[in-house]
């Protein structure tokens, strides 16, 4: 998978800015339903202006944690704290937050318009105010023709950017999104990830998004919490995140990932080598970790990180002193276009994962089914993982 | 072929079966005879006397202003009822009282009209309302009944609404209150309406509990034409009944033609909406 974060870095990200205010603090919240944990113990701290994704599986916790950012629900224990005030018994309509449902939650007896509109008659605002601030908002989400329609005469990708509207027309600092792509196809959720995108940096709204689609969560926000059973297994940049996961569960629930098992033999300042017998070979990672030697380690390699060659490849090209080579037989390929992907059973009866582009037009690959063929990759391809 | 002989027989069967009762009653309200099997010739004259029958006409005028009044006391209680067992949430003993409130339903009408009776009487003695039985007692005895129906389909309305509707409507500033009457209301008003017709129906079909709670001077209809029954029917009623047939058959088919209406509407708005992309 190509990751290219679309944000243009600037100076100094706001998290790592100690004099920065975060703008939601989250603190060692817990909810529980029952005997059910839903969430454990979360801090979080999330900057003005930010795009968060709260990303994670079903059950992990991430639409419970918004509610309560919304008010729908009152953590069991800990604090939220949105711009500096605690938000404790401040119930959903008093909160200067707004959210867009999943369902969208259009008003179904009502058209375009009015839904869009009554946020703004809630807190008395003129008419003539409602109708320009509505017809901005309808513009800016290009759909300035349907005012007048009611929610059933709209397609999913019109009655999606009416929720956008509707949420957005209050002006709120914060507004939470809960899969606001789940419902639309795959075409038009591609193009409507940029929108939001470009509306949220116009706007300057902080933008919370639960999503359970990691390309979704990487493609757009500028900040990723992957959570699992109500805990927070690693929160950074999509990079961050892709490049350097902490854990196999992150590892693995990103993107795809070859695990390999082994045991630490040398941990020295500038790499580390670890002997796996799954693999079928030294791995040898041009970083530190900090456990004893002889400890058991996963080491995570990308699929895409992998390079398959028949012939054995030189040592130049893997710059490991003839480490991290192993070899096995093709066993699948499957052609993607842009890609083709390679399941390679090794000697040892693991199966690695390759992907290689198809940089060059073949109707007739060089490498084909049950070939004997060589995996090798860089030492910064490998991650460590611990836990 | 003979496959659908077969069928179209067990058709006729069915609706012959449904409805030669109804066909004979109207067939004998223009019989010209003073006896309601033997047939005399055609005429309109018991419709003309059905007309200048102060009784009748009193007993169904009271009948359908009880209709009303309990109809509508039982959808504002039903609709709370309903409202509360949708959305209270889970609480210890909750399947009990969801259960509680149907028990109406199955509830003998005899049991529930002697209950009524004797709390009527008891209330009577010991506060001094109501002061006999009569119109009041037959009200409130019919909202007790039928508001089971109205709360039963009011609640099945709400469970399937998608609550992140009130939600939405909270999250945007309205307070709980507002929710309910802008946001709500307007959507189980279909709802409530069907809760108050099947109401209003059931109020003007009972013969049994308002035996048990009505008083002098206060007879409904159902109980003039079983009474009636006793003394020789007079042709008098099946005009009446023609006439109530007519105006429900024309309820039912205006109904259904402003439903059917809608969901034309409704499927051309759709494909608008998917052609409009």
């Amino acid at each position: 998978m190509a990751v290219q974060p679309i944000r243009k870095p600037t100076r100094l990200e706001p998290w790592q800015d100690p004099g920065q205010k975060p703008y939601v603090r989250i603190e060692k919240v817990t909810k529980t339903f029952g005997d059910f944990v839903a969430v454990d113990e979360v801090s979080l701290s999330i900057y003005r202006g930010e795009f968060f994704a709260l990303l994670g599986g079903s059950g992990s916790g991430k639409i419970t944690l918004l509610r309560m950012l919304a008010g729908f629900e009152t953590p069991t224990e800990g604090k939220i704290f949105i711009d500096g005030v605690d938000m404790a018994g401040i119930p959903p309509y008093e909160r200067p937050v707004n959210m867009m449902f999943q369902s969208y939650a259009l008003f179904p007896h009502m058209s375009v318009e009015q839904n869009v509109a009554f946020g703004l008659k809630q807190d008395g605002v003129a008419k003539a105010e409602i109708k320009e601030r509505v017809g901005a908002m309808l513009d800016l989400v290009q759909l300035g023709q349907f005012g007048k329609r009611k929610p059933h005469q709209l397609s999913g990708g019109q009655r999606q950017r009416v929720a956008l509207a509707r949420s957005l027309v209050k002006r709120p600092k914060l507004l939470l999104l809960d899969e606001p792509l789940g419902a639309l196809d795959k075409r038009l959720r591609e193009r409507t990830q940029f929108e939001l995108v470009n509306i949220q940096e116009k706007l300057g709204v902080t933008f919370i998004v639960v999503t359970h689609d990691q390309e979704e969560a990487m493609t757009m926000s500028s900040r990723i919490a992957v959570m699992n059973h109500g805990v927070i297994a690693q929160t950074g940049t999509p990079t961050e995140i892709y490049e350097y996961p902490q854990s196999r569960f992150v590892a693995e629930f990103i993107g795809s990932v070859n695990m390999f098992e082994g045991r630490v033999v040398e941990d020295q300042a500038d790499h580390v080598l670890i002997r796996s017998e799954d693999a079928g070979c030294d791995l040898y990672i041009n970083h530190a970790v900090a456990v004893p030697a002889g400890a058991t380690v996963g080491v995570a390699v990308r699929p895409e990180k992998i390079a398959l060659s028949k012939e054995p490849p030189a040592n130049a090209a893997t710059n490991a002193d003839g480490r991290n080579v192993t070899s096995g037989i093709v066993r699948e390929i499957a052609y993607l276009g842009d890609v083709s992907i390679y399941l390679v059973e090794l000697r040892t009866g693991k199966t690695v994962r390759v992907t290689a582009p198809n940089v060059v037009r073949r109707t007739e690959m060089p490498i084909t089914w049950d070939d004997e063929v060589h995996l090798s990759w860089r030492p910064f391809a490998g991650v460590v993982l611990t836990q | 072929m003979k496959q659908m002989g077969k069928l179209a027989w067990a058709l006729w069967f069915g609706y012959a079966f449904l409805y030669v009762p109804i066909a004979l009653l109207i067939f004998y309200s223009f019989n010209e005879s003073r006896l309601v099997t033997v047939w005399g010739g055609f005429s309109t004259k018991w419709y003309a006397e059905l007309l200048q029958n102060d009784q009748l006409l009193g007993a169904a005028w009271l009948s359908l202003k009880v209709a009303a009044m309990s109809a509508t006391a039982s959808v504002v209680l039903g609709t709370v009822a309903g409202l509360a067992l949708a959305r209270f949430g889970r609480f210890r003993g909750r399947t009990l009282f969801g259960g509680m409130i149907t028990a109406p339903l199955v509830m003998p009408e005899v049991i529930t009209g002697l209950s009524l009776l004797l709390l009527f009487v008891a209330l009577e003695q010991a506060i001094g309302w109501p002061d006999g039985r009569g119109m009041t007692t037959i009200t409130i005895a019919h909202t007790t009944f039928t508001m089971a129906y109205v709360a039963v389909i009011i609640q099945s309305r709400l469970v399937s609404l998608d609550e992140s509707l009130e939600e939405a409507a909270m999250d945007l500033g309205a307070r709980p209150a507002k929710v309910f009457f802008v946001i709500t209301l307007p959507i189980i008003a279909p709802a409530i309406v069907s809760g108050w017709l099947l109401a209003f129906t059931l109020s003007l079909d009972d013969v049994v509990v308002a035996s048990f709670v009505s008083g002098p001077g206060s007879t409904t209809l159902p109980m003039v034409i079983f009474s009636s029954v006793k003394f020789g029917i007079s042709p008098q009623i099946n005009a009446l009944a023609t006439l109530m047939v007519v105006v429900v058959a024309t309820g039912i088919f205006i109904a259904s033609l402003v439903m059917a209406r809608q969901d034309r509407q409704r499927k051309r708005d759709e494909q608008m909406a998917v052609q409009g992309g």
